[in-house]
This record gives structure tokens, C-alpha cells and sequence, in this order.
């Protein structure tokens, strides 16, 4: 116990060493003070004095001043009888370091708790120790204040950090997500750059490319960008959406920028590829550059300053994070360049994340694809097995038919032989024959279509083809009503068809052509090349096929002819199909039909040549 | 579509065993459609053969085993025993009995049992394509 309190302890006043208790006041490393009880300042330490002194000499008296500070805490503390804080303005020190202090003070009292007002005697005759008054200290807090600065800094670096990656979880969206990374590094609330550039690594090029941008073009832009956002206090997440909206249509002339910088990532001093190569955040200055690459880098951006942050996820690099602070010449510092690494691993992870959706889309859209190959299969098996049950249906049929036929036109022939021409009855006769026969033709053609046979096959002209069956429909045909016109192409190359069955298929058609008109038209037999298919276009003028049946009017028994069975068409796409052939179908209500059918050319007929033929758009015209 | 098929080089004609060159080729015409029986039985007796007919599998074997049978023109879809049967039953009596399959079908060509007949035609009112087919084989 030292000798000073022994005597303090005793509670007598004391009378000791004056200057020894002053010495040590002042070497305390804090500033002491003492009021009288009129609120006069009546002592300070040397620590304090030398304070003040600092701070005068950066400041010329001002009413924020240390001394105000001091006065302002003891008035405070008499008035209120209790304890008094207060901070003081940070200043400068004589070493350029940012001052706190804190002052705190506290009003003499005696045991009972009073204020002392000068009852008791003053023991020594130095101004410090009369007991009445105010005693205070002033603390330098500096160190703490900047602890405390730095925890807010990481706090909200950490949050930006959280609303960054919330914001990115939120898309899929490779766009919104490199839109968000940006406005993320330029934001106020986020990395707060002047601007941010976005590049990424084209693997099968060996490229590295400008993709987006995002910044204002000049201060003044960016001044009323910046006051607009700020008045609305809103959040990072608030502020993803309302600084695109802003930049919208300002960020073209950054975004052009970007665009141009094409980089080979074989270019070893680029400093962009030498960030992604050692995965290494670099702050460049475009003095400190020499390769015309890098300095055509800064050029093309406009910028002497730029931080970039190679993206690397997992061990693979995408692409670099570019920023600068070309618009208000805010030096970059390496806190700010720190943070950008951390963002772009958020990045790099968003940005793979969305790669690999890209891909399941891709797979499900595959799976989706397949799913409806399945669905159009069945359909196809569905309607195969409808046509096989038709079939055999028509095919028994036909085979009753054939017995009767065979047995009245034989006879018809029989009877024919004998009679003599002259006779009124062998004419009759003659038309049971060939009427019977024509039934049988039919009868063929039906089971032909049931049971395609391929046999028969003959190179011809399909021209002649199609003369042949006008001539087959020369009764049929009232050219009073009906204008044949037929545009033939003068060397279309061969078909190999068996021509009694293409004969048999055009002449459904036709007959369909002809009905469509009963008020009379115009009927035209065009004959083309396309691709390596032979094409007739058959078109009416007639009254047309309504939408909702123009799917199904190669269906088996579809008819909307009331005296027709429905098979014509059926037959007619069948025996074209079974030639390897399309035959197509479009329609307008009231103005007409065309029907084109397709043939391939002799010894040309694959796969490739459908593809060839670009039916898109004629499927489209057909639905 | 022709009726013929081509496909198959048939059997080169064989004479009925007892014919001798006065008599007409005797022809048996199985079918169970009586007309159909009538227009062959008109037809092919106005063209000079003898003509004999039959509606079923039974009749048909007794006309062949009790009297001259050069050729035989048979139907295949027939109540009871069908022609294909028929064929095999009258190849087991006698295997060089030219016979023509006539069917309404053009299907059973791809039977193999039909392949034991000479011919194989299908029924046409035209009938100048079967009788060439008989005056060949039968050499008449």
C-alpha cells in the first residue's frame, strides 16, 4: 500500500507532496480536469493542456472545440448534481491520425452524498485540491472508435455480401445474374465502384470476352442517378431493381465498351489473363502497364485505375469481375479489391449454377421432346392399328365382292360373244362388262391399299401420269362449268411408281377437286421439281375444307360427301406414302384447296431428301 | 394389277393319265358357288372340254377317282374342307394332276401349300387369262 493512500485511507485531510500528485496526474495517460463550483476550470493536466493545444492548432477557436466540450460536461454536472459524458469532435493529430475523446465528469460529493459546497477546509492552497466543484476526465478513445468503425464496415460488407447472394439466388437467369453482380459492384450500398465490367471466358475460342457492363457515362449521370436512389432509403435488393431501371437506357455507351475487349487467353502479359491464371485479385494502373494489349484495355474503358478479380469456381476460372472509379477518381483501395474477391466467389458460384440449369433445361427439354416423339408414336401405332382393322374389314369386303363381280360380268361377257353387234341388247351387255369390270379395278385398288403390294414398279413421266387420269375423268369433267388448266414441267426427272396405283390416287383427288365445285371453277394441274421430289399441285377454286376437319381428312372413313365411304383420300395418302411420297393438304374456307403430292425421283429416295424438302412451313400452312 | 402370278415357274403340263387324242380334256371345276359352277361349266364347255363340277372336297375326290380328270380348276375359300386341302388331298392320289388354284384371294399365294398347284389365278369376270392357262397346260 503506498503512502498516499495509507493516508487517504485514514480519512483525515491530508497534506502531502503537492508536485509529486501533480507529476503524476500529468504523466497519466489521459486528461484530468477540475472545476470550481462555479463551473471556472481551475486545473488540467499536462496531457489535457497538450490536447487542447493540438487541437487548437488545427482548428482556430470554434465552438466545437475541446474546451467548449469540457465547459459544456461541468455545467451539465452542477446543474444535475450526477455524472456527465459527452463526446468530442475528432480532429487530426499531430500525426495525421483521426482523434476521439471522451469526456466524462463527475461532481464532488461528500459521504452523505451531498454536493460539497466549501464547508470543508481547504487543506492545501492549491487550486486542484479544494473538494468542492467538478473533477472530470477526457479519454482518448481513438483505437476503439476505429475498432468499432471497422466491425460497422465488415457488418455491412457482410450484409451486402448475404442480400448479393440472396438476390442471386433468386434467378436462374444468366442476364439478371451478371445484371445483379454489377449493380452489386457498383451500387452505393454494395462495393459503391464508379463502374464494373463483366468479361467471360469462351472456351471454344480461347477467348475472353466483354459481356455487360454497367455504370454511368459521366459524373453528372452519375450525381442524378445516385441523389435519385438515395432520397428513396431503400435496400440493396430494392436498389438491384431501381438502379437498373435507371441505367436502362444509359448504360448502352458502357455496355459498347465492354464489347470491344476480345482478349486470346494465350496473351501471357495481359493482366487480365494473369489474374485468372494465378486466380489472383490485381489492382492495375494504366501507368504502370507496357504491353499495348493492357493499355488498350484502359483506352478502350476510358479508365487509370482498374481492380479486377479473376472468377474462379472450384478450380476452374469463368471469366474476370472488372471495377473503377474512372467517374469521381476515388483511388482504389486494396479493403475494396479484398471485398470484390469475396463477391466474385458468389459469383463464380451463380454463375455455374446457372450454366448447370441451363444444362437440366436443356435435358428436360430433351425428355419433354422425347415425351412427345412417344406421344406422336402411339398416335401413328393408334392409327396404324385403326387402318389394319379397316383393312381387314375392307379386304373381306372386297373378296365378298369379287365372287359376284366375277360371276355377273362373266357372263355379261359370255352372253357378249354371241349377240350380235347389230343387236339393241348387246350395248346393255357391253356396259355390264366393262361396269363390272371397273368394280374390279376398284376392287384392286382396294386390296392393293390393304395389302400394298410394291411389285410393278416403272420408271414414268409423271406428266403422263397425270394426263392419263384427266383422260380417265373425261365424262366426269363438265367443261361448261369446270377450267382445267395444267402447267406441266417441261423436263421433270423420272418416277419409279407403279402407275395404275398413282393413276388410282390422283384421280381420288381430282374427283375431290371436281366436287368441291359444283358451281363450276377453275381446276389446275401444276407439275414441279422440289428438291429431289417430284410435285403435283392440284388446286381448286372450290368451296374449301374447314379448319377443324383438316385434320383428319386422310382418315378412313372421314367424309363429309354423303354418297362417299370415306376412303379416298385414305387410299390416296396411303399408296403415296407407300411410294416413299408426302402428300399434303391447305385450305381456305370459300376460296379453295390445294393438294400437293410428292414423289421422289427415281433413285433418290432417302430420308434426307424428306428433310430436304423444308416442310416446315408447309406443315404449318397444313395444320 | 394383273390377276397372274409369275412369280413361280410352274410345272411343265402333264396329260391326264386315260385321255387319248380324240376325247376333249376333261375338266373338273371345284367351287362352292353354283353360279360361279354354272359360268365355268358355260364357258369352258363352249370352248370344246368336258366339264365337270363340284361344290365340296367329297364330290370332288369321287368325280376324280371314278372318271377321266385332265385338269382341275379349284376355288380355295369353301365351306367345309377349303381348296389348299383339297390340293394336298388330290396330290396324294395323284401327283401329276395339273391343277389351277382360283381364288378371290390373292393372299394365299404366299401359303406355301398353294405352291403345289400348277397355276394360281385370281378370279377375274375376264376369263381369258385362266382359259390360256388351261389350254397350256393341257395342251389342247
Amino acid at each position: 500500500m503506498s503512502n498516499f493512500e495509507k493516508k487517504n485511507n485514514e480519512t483525515s485531510p491530508v497534506c502531502f507532496c503537492i508536485s509529486d500528485l501533480e507529476e503524476v496526474l500529468d504523466r497519466l495517460p489521459m486528461g484530468i480536469f477540475k472545476s470550481d463550483e462555479k463551473g471556472n476550470l481551475i486545473y488540467m493536466n499536462e496531457y489535457l493542456t497538450k490536447l487542447i493545444g493540438e487541437q487548437q492548432r488545427e482548428k482556430s477557436k470554434e465552438v466545437n472545440s475541446l474546451e467548449h466540450h469540457i465547459n459544456y460536461v461541468v455545467k451539465e454536472c452542477l446543474t444535475g448534481g450526477k455524472s456527465s459524458f459527452a463526446e468530442a469532435k475528432p480532429f487530426e493529430n499531430s500525426k495525421g491520425e483521426q482523434t476521439f475523446l471522451a469526456l466524462e465528469a463527475i461532481c464532488l460529493k461528500d459521504d452523505s452524498g451531498k454536493p460539497i459546497n466549501g464547508e470543508l477546509a481547504d487543506v492545501c492552497t492549491s487550486g486542484w485540491s479544494r473538494r468542492r466543484g467538478v473533477v472530470g476526465v477526457v479519454e482518448d478513445i481513438s483505437e476503439k472508435a476505429r475498432l468499432e468503425k471497422n466491425l460497422k464496415k465488415k457488418i455491412s460488407e457482410l450484409s451486402i455480401i448475404c442480400e448479393v447472394g440472396n438476390a442471386l439466388r433468386s434467378t436462374l437467369n444468366l442476364e439478371e445474374i451478371l445484371e445483379i453482380i454489377l449493380i452489386g459492384v457498383t451500387a452505393g450500398q454494395g462495393l459503391g465502384f464508379n463502374r464494373a465490367f463483366l468479361l467471360l471466358l469462351n472456351e471454344e475460342e480461347n477467348l475472353l470476352e466483354g459481356k455487360i457492363a454497367i455504370g454511368p457515362s459521366n459524373p453528372a449521370e452519375a450525381k442524378r442517378i445516385w441523389e435519385d436512389l438515395s432520397t428513396k432509403k431503400q435496400s440493396l435488393e430494392e436498389v438491384l431493381h431501381s438502379y437498373k431501371d435507371a441505367l436502362r437506357k444509359k448504360d448502352i455507351l458502357v455496355n459498347d465498351l465492354v464489347k470491344k475487349l476480345r482478349i486470346a487467353s494465350s496473351d501471357q502479359k495481359n493482366f487480365l489473363i494473369q489474374s485468372m491464371q494465378q486466380k489472383k485479385a490485381l489492382s492495375v494502373r494504366k501507368d504502370e502497364t507496357d504491353s499495348e494489349t493492357n493499355k488498350s484495355i484502359f483506352e478502350v474503358l476510358g479508365a487509370d485505375s482498374l481492380a479486377v478479380v479473376p472468377l474462379v469456381f472450384k478450380d476452374k476460372v469463368n471469366g474476370v469481375l472488372l471495377a473503377d472509379n474512372s467517374i469521381n477518381q476515388k483511388p482504389i483501395e486494396e479493403e475494396d479489391v479484398k471485398l470484390m474477391q469475396i463477391f466474385a466467389h458468389h459469383v463464380s458460384t451463380a454463375i455455374e449454377s446457372s450454366k448447370l440449369y441451363q444444362k437440366l433445361a436443356e435435358q428436360v427439354n430433351k425428355l419433354e421432346e422425347a415425351n412427345q416423339r412417344i406421344a406422336e408414336n402411339t398416335q401413328r401405332l393408334l392409327r396404324a392399328e385403326k387402318l389394319s382393322v379397316l383393312g381387314e374389314i375392307t379386304s373381306q369386303v372386297a373378296h365378298e365382292l369379287r365372287n359376284p363381280m366375277t360371276i355377273i360380268g362373266g357372263f355379261a361377257r359370255s352372253l357378249l360373244k354371241k349377240k350380235d353387234t347389230q343387236d339393241s341388247d348387246y350395248e346393255y351387255m357391253k356396259i355390264i362388262a366393262q361396269e363390272t369390270e371397273r368394280v374390279e379395278k376398284v376392287l384392286d385398288n382396294v386390296l392393293n391399299f390393304t395389302k400394298p403390294e410394291k411389285a410393278n414398279l416403272e420408271k414414268v413421266d409423271l406428266n403422263q401420269i397425270v394426263d392419263q387420269t384427266l383422260e380417265m375423268m373425261e365424262g366426269e369433267i363438265n367443261s361448261d362449268k369446270i377450267t382445267v388448266m395444267k402447267c406441266s414441267h417441261p423436263d421433270l426427272p423420272l418416277v419409279m411408281v407403279n402407275p395404275d396405283q398413282i393413276r388410282h390416287a390422283l384421280l381420288n383427288i381430282f374427283r375431290n377437286a371436281i366436287w368441291a365445285m359444283p358451281q363450276g371453277g377453275i381446276l389446275s394441274i401444276t407439275t414441279k421439281k422440289k428438291g429431289s421430289f417430284a410435285k403435283v399441285e392440284i388446286k381448286d377454286t372450290g368451296f374449301g375444307i374447314p379448319k377443324e376437319h383438316m385434320g383428319s381428312i386422310f382418315e378412313a372413313f372421314f367424309t363429309t360427301k354423303p354418297e362417299s365411304s370415306g376412303l379416298g383420300l385414305t387410299i390416296s395418302s396411303e399408296i403415296i406414302k407407300n411410294h416413299g411420297g408426302l402428300i399434303l393438304a391447305e385450305s381456305e374456307k370459300g376460296k379453295g384447296s390445294t393438294f400437293s403430292v410428292l414423289l421422289p425421283f427415281e433413285g433418290s429416295f432417302t430420308d434426307d431428301s424428306i428433310k430436304s424438302l423444308n416442310l416446315g412451313e408447309e406443315d404449318e400452312k397444313r395444320k | 394389277m394383273k390377276n397372274v402370278s409369275n412369280e413361280r415357274n410352274f410345272a411343265p403340263y402333264h396329260t391326264g393319265q386315260n385321255r387319248t387324242q380324240m376325247t376333249p380334256p376333261a375338266i373338273l371345276v371345284v367351287d362352292d358357288e353354283e353360279h360361279m359352277l354354272r359360268l365355268y361349266e358355260k364357258e369352258l364347255s363352249e370352248d370344246g372340254y368336258q366339264v365337270k363340277t363340284a361344290t365340296g372336297a367329297e364330290d370332288a375326290l369321287k368325280i376324280a377317282q371314278k372318271d377321266q380328270v385332265d385338269l382341275v380348276v379349284l376355288d380355295i375359300k369353301m365351306e367345309g374342307k377349303n381348296g389348299l386341302e383339297i390340293l394336298s388331298d388330290f396330290r396324294r392320289i395323284n401327283k401329276d394332276l395339273p391343277i389351277i388354284l382360283n381364288s378371290a384371294y390373292s393372299t394365299y399365294k404366299s401359303d406355301f401349300q398353294s405352291w403345289l398347284a400348277d397355276a394360281y389365278l385370281v378370279k377375274s369376270s375376264n376369263l381369258e387369262e385362266l382359259k390360256k392357262t388351261i389350254r397350256e397346260l393341257v395342251n389342247f
